[in-house]
């Protein structure tokens, strides 16, 4: 058999640490398609280097762990198997850091935003963004450890602790103004935006995973170009572009989610095949014809 | 029905169930991990931590 005939006989895989709503609904995608595929446990992954490839065609890479969702990808790209998302995505979308790097690099409006290298400079990082300030963990996600800083005070209680905690990624001190404003979610595949969602909290912190509700949201034009330019400034694949949409229409991206959770999408707009989208996605990625 | 690990309780899982979901144990609140299938068999879910999310 030739290399293409192996590669054609392999099973596609979703790696996955837990089988959520959204796997179980990229499942049913696969069979859909008639694609052979295989649920692989990113826990149960041992590989020795220079040994044998990723035995998958391609990779939908949906570990929890940001570290091993990083391993992943990198293992598969190593290999030329492809893999979405990329390790390149992924870098850049796990640390937030280096996301707003690279949004402002591709000219995306953002919060404005301050970066302290150590604890001890978080206060003065609060104050240049100025009162009320928002402060992130670099790597965080579904709304842990966000403090809302309302004056010096409060940031100096805030990197205190931050300073006393083991992690030295805490200890980073990544800082935003505080916008009020609707938050809104773009999911977007092979760089092209396909759906939007308003999330709505009693909680300023109004994530999906926090118990906010999301509703369907008109995908204009402007919204679905600068989540495109955004999902393209961060390395492309499949995204959850998060954006805050001031009392003026003003827009400017919060950040760029890797390995983007979409159930809430999905139910908000029954009639969108979003995991089918992403699947296909992937299959795509198998023939270059992915972005 | 599955014995909990933490407090013996029984476990309603669906007949579909697929490793690697998430149970809850209507006895204790325990989140519970599947671990193997046919037969089940669950374990505590492990903490989130800190590099887990989206």
């Amino acid at each position: 058999m030739s290399d293409d005939g192996q590669c054609a006989a392999r099973p596609f895989a979703l790696v996955a640490t837990r089988v959520r709503i959204e796997e179980r609904m990229l499942f049913d995608a696969f069979r859909r398609r008639g694609v052979a595929y295989e649920h692989v446990d990113d826990r149960s992954i041992v590989y020795r280097v220079g040994g044998p490839p990723p035995p998958w065609r391609a990779v939908l890479n949906r570990a929890l762990s940001a570290i091993r969702r990083a391993e992943v990808s990198r293992w598969c790209a190593a290999a030329d198997v492809p893999v979405v998302n990329s390790p390149e995505t992924l870098a850049c979308c796990d640390n937030k850091i280096a996301t707003s790097l690279a949004l402002h690099r591709a000219g995306v409006p953002t919060p404005d935003t301050v970066v302290a290298l150590d604890a001890a400079g978080g206060g003065r990082a609060v104050a240049e963004v100025g009162y009320p300030a928002v402060v992130k963990p670099v790597n965080g996600s579904w709304g842990r450890a966000l403090a809302r800083v309302g004056d010096a005070d409060a940031a100096e209680a805030v990197f205190a602790l931050r300073a006393e905690m083991a992690s030295p990624v805490q200890k980073l001190g990544y800082t935003q103004e505080f916008l009020s404003g609707r938050d809104l979610r773009v999911l977007v595949v092979g760089g092209r935006a396909v759906a939007a969602v308003v999330r709505e909290a009693d909680h300023w912190v109004r994530n999906t995973a926090r118990g906010a509700r999301s509703t369907a949201h008109a995908l204009d034009p402007e919204l679905a170009r600068l989540a495109e330019r955004s999902a393209a400034a961060v390395g492309g694949g499949v995204l959850g572009v998060d954006l805050l949409e001031d009392a003026a229409g003003n827009l400017r991206v919060l950040e760029v989610n890797g390995a983007v959770e979409f159930h809430g999408l999905a139910d908000a707009h029954p009639d969108l095949p979003v995991a089918d989208l992403i699947v296909d996605h992937l299959l795509d990625a198998t023939t270059g014809a992915a972005s | 029905m599955t014995a909990c690990p933490e407090c013996r309780g029984a476990v309603s899982v669906p007949d579909d169930v697929m490793a690697a979901e998430i149970v809850v144990c209507g006895e204790c609140s325990s989140e519970l991990e599947v671990v193997a299938v046919a037969p089940t068999v669950l374990a505590r879910a492990p903490e989130v931590e800190e590099d887990w999310g989206e």
